[in-house]
């Protein structure tokens, strides 16, 4: 990312095969919907491109790069929220797009179903929870990391995936999956 | 047999963008131009442009407001000290909120809200409280003073220019570089323009009138903040 942000662009070809699987899938996560994940994608990278000398040496590109795609999902939903359409979030083109097909076929059906649930209910949620859950539970940044990229408190993020959280356990009991208490 | 692979995680798997995305990505990419200018040097700029800012206001008031003195005509009868303290104190105080709205960072993202909070919101009181606790005067400050407008209108159009300024020159300095809390920065963006605005009165008017002093000088330093956070997300989204 060094040598891109001072102005390399054959740099670019690096930093995409590095940076795209984990934006592509917090796009999808954050977009719902698959036609939608491609175009904030590409808005994303493109912000990306823009903004590139702004980059701060040193720093984590990676959560650089998620707060741009957040800041460009934000961007769209108020676009969005001005010219208002109606939206159906496709879960199957989401799912198709998350899931690889791995594992044996009862073990990928039981993960697409609970996948689909997950899925539907991140949509469900509102933006600020939903980006909290990816960002700490599935992406696997720590609270201060997660609260750097969303621009909040590391608490607020961890109140807000809390949030999520129980939302997701409840939409899971209610399809019939029961928790399983470690040791 | 026993299947080897991983335990299938269907939440932290990674999608792969097609071939075709990648491909328009690069399309787009290659039409875009992208600015070289590092961030640290636009903000290099920027601080170098905030004393070219006040003195620009002052003398722009000069021209403005004919026979409105550059500096407040009592500068040198003043206790120096009193003087000497404040002055530091209210640079100190414009200092500390432009470093914390323009610092990027350990993670490049920002100080932390909290702090660009207290930013946007201390400034304006801690100016009032210092500038308007046992104001400092003299003699011929004091008749200079009789002669100003009640509510300082004329100050609060020298806080706006220099304000302005230096707002612009944040702007500028930060353009496209805050993917997070656009908000919160550029409101701390804002009470930091304001404070400078405020250092600018400080060293001009020699006003001791609580009234002036609080529309004319605090009102506008503190009307920044606000300004900051409604005009500048926009340009500071990458």
């Amino acid at each position: 990312m060094r040598r891109y942000a001072g102005g390399e662009d054959a740099a670019f070809d690096e930093l995409y095969a590095t940076l795209s699987p984990r934006l592509y899938s917090f796009c999808i996560r954050l977009a719902g919907r698959n036609g939608d994940a491609e175009d904030l994608f590409q808005d994303a990278f493109l912000k990306l491109h823009r903004s590139r000398a702004t980059y701060v040496s040193g720093a984590s590109v990676l959560h650089w790069a998620f707060a741009i795609v957040r800041s460009t999902h934000l961007d769209r939903l108020r676009k969005r929220a001005r010219r208002p359409e109606k939206l159906v979030a496709s879960t199957d083109e989401v799912l198709e797009a998350i899931l690889p097909s791995a594992g044996s076929p009862e073990s990928e059906l039981h993960a697409g179903t609970l996948a689909r649930i997950v899925e539907q209910e991140l949509q469900r949620m509102s933006e600020r929870n939903r980006s909290a859950y990816i960002l700490l539970k599935i992406e696997g940044l720590t609270a201060a990391e997660a609260a750097a990229v969303l621009g909040t408190t590391g608490d607020a993020v961890k109140q807000r995936a809390f949030r999520a959280n129980e939302a997701l356990r409840e939409a899971l009991s209610r399809a019939g999956w029961k928790e399983v208490g470690h040791g | 047999m026993v299947d080897q692979r991983p335990p299938y995680d269907p939440l932290g798997s990674k999608a792969v963008p097609p071939p075709e995305l990648a491909a328009r990505v690069r399309a787009a990419i290659a039409e875009t131009p992208a600015s070289r200018a590092t961030v640290g040097r636009r903000i290099g700029l920027a601080l170098v442009a905030v004393p070219l800012a006040i003195l620009a206001g002052l003398y722009g008031s000069r021209i403005v407001f004919r026979g409105r003195p550059l500096f407040r005509l009592d500068l040198w009868l003043l206790p120096e000290i009193e003087f000497g303290e404040r002055l530091v104190v209210l640079v100190l105080l414009a200092g500390i909120a432009t470093g914390i709205a323009l610092i990027p960072g350990r993670r490049g993202l920002g100080a932390r809200v909290i702090l660009l909070l207290s930013a946007s919101l201390a400034v304006a009181p801690l100016y009032t409280l210092v500038t308007m606790v046992e104001p400092i005067g003299s003699p011929v400050g004091d008749a200079a003073a009789r002669r100003l407008h009640p509510l300082g209108l004329p100050c609060a159009l020298v806080a706006f220019a220099v304000g302005m300024l230096a707002l612009t020159a944040f702007g500028l300095a930060l353009r496209r570089a805050v993917p997070s809390a656009p908000v919160n920065r550029a409101a701390a963006l804002g009470a930091a323009a304001g404070g400078w605005a405020g250092v600018g009165l400080f060293l001009q008017c020699p006003a001791k009138n609580t009234l002036h002093l609080l529309v004319g000088h605090s009102l506008p330093v503190a009307l920044f903040a606000l300004l900051g956070a409604i005009a500048l997300p926009r340009l500071l989204r990458p």
